[in-house]
């Protein structure tokens, strides 16, 4: 019987070459999509999993709810309290944090390093990092050590046994290199390279080590087994009671599993942009409604031919076949063709895994295809999606009646044409809804480009600036490649700063009024960039009122507090929403100071001039309040403006400056506008996403369409003969059936115009400017799909039109 | 009016070759009333639709009023039988989702005459008919004679110069079949020119001529022996 079943099946398949194609390359496109989102999906989940019993180490985040701040970071102090107060359910606490870029050299060889952390030697307690060369004891304890990943020291010290030898940061100070230890995996949401001794920075910032409102550090602690993280993390806040002034009753921390971070932590100043269950959820979704896409044009496809089939039940039920057999019959025929449809799956699979990975930009080198588990997979796979998509056809088919359908009555009854009908209205609403958010996402992305940051970006060209041996003082670099550069008339302005401006600001100070004490709950947070005097001219950053920095007026670099002066004094420039921050006028603020409590004492600054404010990193970031530091030695980021289509004449002159200055450096200038774009690159990657899901699930969902268009015609074959017997043209015919499915898509457009308009008007909220949703993008997108119909229809109905009506009535 | 020259039809499979129609020639004057008859499969119905200009022949010569029908291209055909010929089933072929009054009007819409002319045109040919208070019905829910009365009263609507009557009567009991020609003699006496194929001698004997087919060739073309007029 089964024999009987799979020869009907195959014959069936290779008589009806058409919908066998359609079917099948459908479902593999279903499947192929489904199995690929299926390991990023897993993938995503891997992340930190890597490190020993995972599920007990946690991050301790900070959130201040008057200012509606959440950061990923932690100020020094909180360390050792929590260690005190639960030493006994703590197994281990650890600080790490202040990452910059740096440049490291061993000898002639020098490399920019970008993924360097501060840690302190208990990192190796909670974390477990495997250590290859060197010793736990005494790790990272002193100042001025450092612990290597495996291929650095290897890139730093070739094949040398480098415990115990030195390599310079910024070819100046000495670091010990204490340890080497395994590479970090790709899947975890802190990278680094190099580790470097927690203790340095008490050289650099000795009395912020005890300060509670510099936050720069992260704050990692392993649980004893057995622990419960929500009875603990119940207790914090009878901690931060106990901490008194330190901290405002509006502040809290809050305990995050490692492994949900990667998925689930969206704070402020994370150590890199983690990933998204947002967009795990999405891609997971998208891959399911393609199927079903699939699944869908299967089931109409085949109640479109069953007419076909209908002869085949007929004389299989008289003689004798129950409804039940001849159901599992079609469902093993509907396994059948997807057990085919898996095997194109899975050739595409193995073809696109590479371009899929670096489209997500994940590595997923590790993951096997071949293996048990995938098999079983595959096979449970094969059997789901094709009873399920066979289903319905099953048991329609299943369904007809043998004295009607041998005798050539109609088959196709009203019920089963309003089922495909509601079938189709579903594809073309979910299509219409893909492209609704294709062409939003694609405008959002070109409006925040085009949006305008407050500073002038144009022919701007940004080199990062390091100290070295013959240049150990930043300042003295910064100028004399100014003064270098800006002789070529090419060069027409040179700046700098702390960071780029294309990145979010990454201090944030706490600020005083001068006529208030310092006191947590006098504290306002505005986020601030240290800039040397050319800055704000250097990007045409518009005044408001008062002045820029000027070294002709007096105003002077930063003088921090010291124990012999506990009163520091700078100059500071804010901008319009800070001013408004601190409770001033622009006009009011002008010859105010501000204080930053900073210890020993704190800083008093003189507020010189009041700037717009500007937008720093994309316009994703709520970025307006802006205070400016006149500070020396923080020239990090080196800016230069080229006259306008002098851009060849001004980098040739840029590089002959750098490779004076540095000899040995390797030169990483970039375009500002390139890193202005490049701020935008995760929504172009999901435009990308979206672009080529939505062409797949249109492509799927044409074919369907182009399957079910020809059952009309096979349906209305008769009529068509009528009607053209009657004089209709072949005009007249594509006419009524494109009317048919114009209502369809119409009513499509019903369903997915509210859908798109939430889920959108969601995705923009995250920006803090953003294109508004007009009408026009929702009609393109319903008109797209329409056309396509029409075109697929006409093609189908022409092609009916055209057959002789004599063909058509003599069925009869 | 009609004229066939040497007219054949041939159909072809992959591996068969079947000749429908070989070598007829037919004169056919306006105002005829001509049966067509022979055993299933002789190429009565393939005679029929080439008459009615819904299938072309492979090849020979075919005038309508003078003009060369044969080598027309699918569109033309229709543009030629557009209201100079109108078609009877035997199995009715009205289109199950138009109402009666929906059904007959349909000729006249791809005729592109007016709204009112054509509710004129039907209400007119459905009194003919008697069937005018069935106008709102579906064909369902007709009998067998009713559904064939809105056949002919929609093949009347555009009053062509001719009707093609596929076996009209072959699905009616032998009172609706009677009626059916009796509807057909009357249209023929006011100038309508009718060809008709059927199986039953009895009806065709209502025509002026018998065409005789067997295998796809003319055998006879004899005047009707009876006349069943008075009948």
């Amino acid at each position: 019987m089964l024999k009987s079943y799979f020869q009907i099946a195959i014959r069936n398949l290779l008589v009806n070459k058409l919908f066998s194609a359609i079917n099948i390359f459908g479902l593999a496109i279903g499947l192929a999509i489904c199995f690929l989102i299926l390991l990023f999906v897993r993938h995503e989940q891997t992340y930190d999993k890597y490190y020993e019993d995972a599920e007990n180490i946690y991050r301790v985040t900070r959130h201040y709810d008057d200012e509606d701040l959440h950061i990923a970071l932690i100020a020094p102090p909180f360390k050792e309290a929590i260690e005190a107060e639960f030493n006994s359910q703590i197994e281990s606490i650890s600080l790490m944090g202040w990452g910059f870029d740096l440049n490291l050299s061993v000898g002639e060889n020098t490399i920019e390093v970008t993924d360097m952390l501060m840690a302190d030697s208990d990192i190796f307690d909670t974390f477990n990092l495997k250590i290859i060369a060197g010793a736990r004891e005494g790790i990272l304890d002193r100042a001025g050590t450092m612990v290597l990943t495996a291929s650095l020291a290897k890139t730093l010290f070739g094949d040398e046994d480098p415990i115990g030898k030195y390599a310079f940061y910024n070819d100046q100070q000495p670091y010990e290199v204490t340890a080497v230890i395994e590479d970090q995996p790709e899947n975890t949401h802190f990278q680094f390279g190099v580790l470097i001794g927690y203790e340095t920075m008490r050289n650099w910032v000795p009395d912020e080590f005890n300060n509670w409102d510099v936050n720069y550090s992260y704050l990692y602690l392993r649980l004893k087994d057995g622990t419960d993280p929500n009875l603990l993390q119940s207790k914090f806040p009878a901690l931060m009671d106990s901490f008194g002034e330190n901290v405002t009753d509006d502040q809290s921390i809050q305990l995050q599993r490692i492994t949900d971070i990667h998925l689930h932590s969206n704070l402020s100043y994370e150590i890199a942009t983690n990933g998204s269950y947002l967009i795990v959820y999405s891609f997971s979704l998208i891959a399911i409604v393609i199927l079903l896409i699939a699944c869908i044009n299967f089931m109409n496809l085949s109640t479109a031919r069953a007419t076909q089939r209908a002869k085949e039940v007929g004389v299989r039920k008289a003689l004798g076949a129950s409804k039940t057999q001849l159901a599992m019959q079609f469902l093993i025929e509907s396994i059948l063709i997807t057990g085919i449809a898996m095997l194109f799956a899975c050739a595409l699979v193995e073809v696109s895994l590479p371009y899929f990975t670096q489209f997500i930009e994940r590595d997923m080198s590790g993951i096997t295809l071949y293996n048990t588990q995938t098999l079983i997979g595959v096979f449970i796979t094969t059997i789901l999606v094709g009873a399920f998509a066979g289903s319905y056809p099953a048991f329609y088919l299943a369904h007809f009646q043998p004295h009607k359908v041998l005798k050539g009555l109609a088959v196709q009854g009203k019920s089963t044409t309003n089922v495909r009908k509601l079938l189709v209205v579903f594809q073309f609403a979910i299509s219409i809804t893909l492209i609704v958010a294709t062409i939003v996402v694609i405008k959002q992305i070109d409006f925040a480009r085009n949006v305008d940051p407050g500073y002038d970006r144009a022919n701007n060209i940004t080199i990062p600036l390091f100290s070295s041996k013959e240049y150990p003082d930043r300042h003295v670099l910064y100028n004399t490649f100014r003064e270098q550069l800006l002789r070529h008339p090419a060069i027409s302005s040179v700046g700098a700063s702390q960071q780029l401006l294309t990145s979010p600001l990454q201090d944030i100070w706490s600020y005083v009024r001068e006529d208030e004490n310092i006191v947590a709950e006098n504290m306002i947070s505005i986020p601030t960039l240290n800039v040397p005097y050319h800055f704000h001219p250097h990007y045409n950053i518009e005044l408001v009122t008062g002045r820029y920095f000027s070294e002709e007026l007096g105003d002077t670099f930063v003088q921090i507090p010291t124990h012999e002066n506990l009163i520091g004094s700078g100059f500071a420039i804010v901008s319009r929403s800070a001013a408004s921050d601190l409770g001033y006028t622009p006009e009011e603020a002008i010859n105010k100071y501000i204080k930053i409590p900073f210890s020993p004492g704190y800083t008093n600054y003189k507020i010189v001039g009041v700037v717009e404010d500007i937008h720093f990193g994309s316009v994703r970031e709520d970025s307006q309040s802006q205070i400016y530091h006149l500070v020396k030695y923080e020239e990090r980021q080196l800016s230069i403006r080229y006259a306008p289509y002098q851009r060849k004449a001004a980098l040739e002159h840029i590089d002959k400056v750098f490779n004076e200055i540095f000899p040995n450096r390797v030169n990483n200038r970039s375009s500002l506008d390139d890193n202005f774009d490049a701020m935008y690159r995760q929504e172009e990657k999901q435009a990308k996403v979206f672009v080529f899901f939505s062409g797949l699930a249109i492509v799927v969902a044409s074919m369907g369409l182009f399957g079910l268009a020809s059952f009309t015609t096979e349906r209305r074959r008769k009529e068509i003969g009528i009607r053209k017997v009657m004089g209709a043209s072949i005009a007249d015919i594509v006419l009524l059936l494109t009317k048919e499915f114009s209502i369809l898509v119409i009513i499509a457009n019903l369903f997915a115009w509210p859908i798109a308009y939430i889920a959108m008007q969601n995705w923009l909220s995250q920006f803090t400017q953003r294109i508004d949703l007009h009408i026009g993008i929702f009609i393109l997108a319903g008109v797209l799909p329409l056309l396509l119909a029409w075109g697929i229809i006409a093609i189908q109905a022409t092609y009916s039109a055209m057959s002789t009506p004599v063909n058509n009535l003599r069925s009869e | 009016m009609i004229r066939l020259q040497n007219i054949n039809k041939i159909y072809r499979t992959s591996d068969i070759e079947t000749k429908a129609l070989n070598d007829i020639n037919i004169h056919i004057a306006k105002g005829e009333f001509i049966s067509i008859m022979g055993p299933s499969g002789c190429g009565k119905s393939t005679l029929l639709n080439t008459l009615g200009m819904l299938d072309s022949p492979s090849s020979g010569e075919y005038f309508f009023d003078d003009i060369p029908i044969h080598g027309l291209s699918e569109r033309q055909l229709a543009q030629q039988r557009k209201g100079k010929v109108g078609f009877i089933f035997q199995s009715f072929n009205l289109i199950d989702e138009l109402s009666v009054a929906d059904n007959v009007e349909l000729p006249l819409l791809y005729q592109k005459i007016g709204v009112k002319e054509r509710k004129m045109r039907v209400t007119e040919v459905l009194e003919q008919l008697n069937i005018g208070h069935r106008a709102s019905h579906m064909p369902q829910q007709l009998s067998g004679g009713q559904q064939q009365r809105v056949a002919i009263a929609r093949a009347l609507s555009t009053s062509p110069d001719v009707i093609m009557a596929d076996e009209p009567t072959g699905n009616l009991d032998s009172k609706n079949g009677d009626e059916v020609m009796t509807m057909l003699s009357e249209l023929n006496k006011i100038g309508t020119t009718i060809m008709m194929v059927t199986h039953s001698p009895y009806h065709a004997e209502y025509a002026d001529r018998i065409i005789q087919l067997f295998d796809g060739q003319v055998v006879s073309q004899n005047k009707a022996k009876v006349d069943v007029s008075h009948a």
